[in-house]
């Protein structure tokens, strides 16, 4: 079994404070003994932003932002997680990662996405030859997906499921509904028609059927857990 | 005074360590000090140094004193796994950070990433304290582990509330985070 070093970035930082979707693939993450957690300063400085705006929303009081912000220090006080900061100058390599990825525009990509890469990769170069296996773990599905070309590291999206009906790894569209066909009754001849056609959930499993019509985590019937032994 | 390490370079169980022997003498990896007695590591001294250095201790190689970075065979044969936490110190002159472990009160630095993975092998129902990636990130010295107080301003802290706490006080348990992430990063 090799040592497991997950890199968060600010969505899987920002969620352990919170549940949604995904939650238990989180936890998982985060209690898997023969690991080491990093997040970049950014991951830091992004989920703080995050926190704060929730404040602003008054999802959450100061107070309890105050406590989540405790929560992280004591955590990278603890070793539990290490926030790491790079020594060599990296913005020509996060450039070119930019030109990488944000040129392919259906892609969707941006600077911050760069040095969550760059840094995976760094992480991943410099501790080739050992038995470790660097995860990059993130739900932004951009990221997620861009980070699908690199070879260096592994890449996890936490809300990874099995639709309830352990067909499949399934990536959740969380605010996709399915939608039924509209039609309109035309002013001119009275006839129906079409106005928008039906959208079919992209949370169906293609072998069942196994629908999940709202992917909530109050009603997730996932049953989805993490294989670590494909890292190991 | 040269500080080449030449003799041992050609060793390849060294190539390691020896890729880490730049500026600041040498990074000497525990079993060695076992096997290759004969091979001139004659003995680990602590050295007197200021408190804010931190302890560094020092190696023979032949006739040659090194400062720093070096594990004794104790690593063995003492429980590993009743390390403390690997410390971090920082030595001034070369603007490093460096990697440490405590043994007894004592401080030891930098091992092997081979004596690591032995380590690490030879109890595996007890996780290992040493993380052998920290221990590779730390020593390529291509990044900085950025202490707490540096991040946060301390005098707002509570120092004691741990994640689990944090959820137990939390007044909601589902607060879309991400979303407001996500309009951070793109909209």
């Amino acid at each position: 079994m090799s040592e497991i070093a997950f890199l968060l970035d600010a969505s899987a930082l920002a969620r352990i404070f919170y549940d949604d979707i995904g939650k238990t693939s989180l936890e998982n993450i985060l209690n898997y003994p023969d690991s080491t957690l990093y997040t970049p300063e950014i991951g830091i400085i992004e989920t703080i932003s995050a926190l704060l705006a929730a404040c602003n929303s008054e999802d959450i009081s100061l107070k309890e932002y105050t406590l989540a912000v405790s929560t992280i220090y004591n955590m990278v006080e603890k070793r539990e997680l290490n926030v790491l900061s790079l020594t060599d100058d990296y913005v020509q390599d996060c450039i070119s990662i930019l030109e990488q990825y944000k040129t392919k525009p259906e892609k969707g990509f941006n600077g911050v996405d760069a040095i969550y890469i760059f840094l995976s990769r760094m992480i991943a170069h410099t501790v080739s030859g050992a038995n470790v296996t660097v995860v990059f773990v993130t739900s932004d599905v951009r990221l997620y997906n861009a980070c699908q070309e690199e070879t260096s590291f592994k890449t996890f999206h936490f809300w990874t499921c099995d639709l309830g009906c352990g067909h499949i790894e399934h990536i959740p569209k969380k605010f996709a509904k399915e939608k039924p066909a509209r039609y309109a009754k035309c002013n001119n001849c009275g006839s129906q028609v079409l106005v928008e056609e039906a959208h079919e959930s992209p949370n169906r499993c293609p072998t069942c059927g196994q629908l999940c019509p709202d992917c909530s985590i109050d009603v997730c019937p996932s049953a989805y857990s993490i294989d670590f032994r494909r890292w190991s | 005074m040269s500080r080449t390490c030449e003799p041992y370079y050609r060793r390849k169980q060294f190539d390691t360590a020896i890729a880490r022997f730049d500026g600041f003498g040498g990074v000497i990896a525990t079993s060695i000090l076992k096997e290759e007695e004969e091979n001139k590591f004659t003995n680990a001294l602590q050295r007197d140094v200021p408190k804010d250095e931190g302890t560094l201790f020092s190696v023979t190689v032949g006739d040659e004193p090194f400062v720093g970075l070096v594990l004794t065979g104790s690593l063995r044969e003492e429980e590993a796994y009743n390390f403390k936490d690997p410390l971090t110190i920082y030595i001034p002159e070369s603007q490093r950070t460096l990697f440490s472990v405590t043994i007894g009160g004592k401080s030891f630095q930098i091992l092997s990433d081979r004596d690591i993975s032995k380590e690490r092998t030879s109890k595996t129902e007890v996780p290992p304290l040493f993380s052998e990636a920290v221990v590779r990130l730390k020593a390529s010295a291509k990044f900085q582990f950025l202490e707490a107080s540096r991040l946060f301003n301390k005098e707002k802290i509570d120092r004691s509330i741990t994640l689990t706490e944090f959820k137990m006080l939390r007044k909601k348990k589902d607060v879309p985070i991400e979303s407001y992430l996500f309009q951070e990063r793109y909209e």
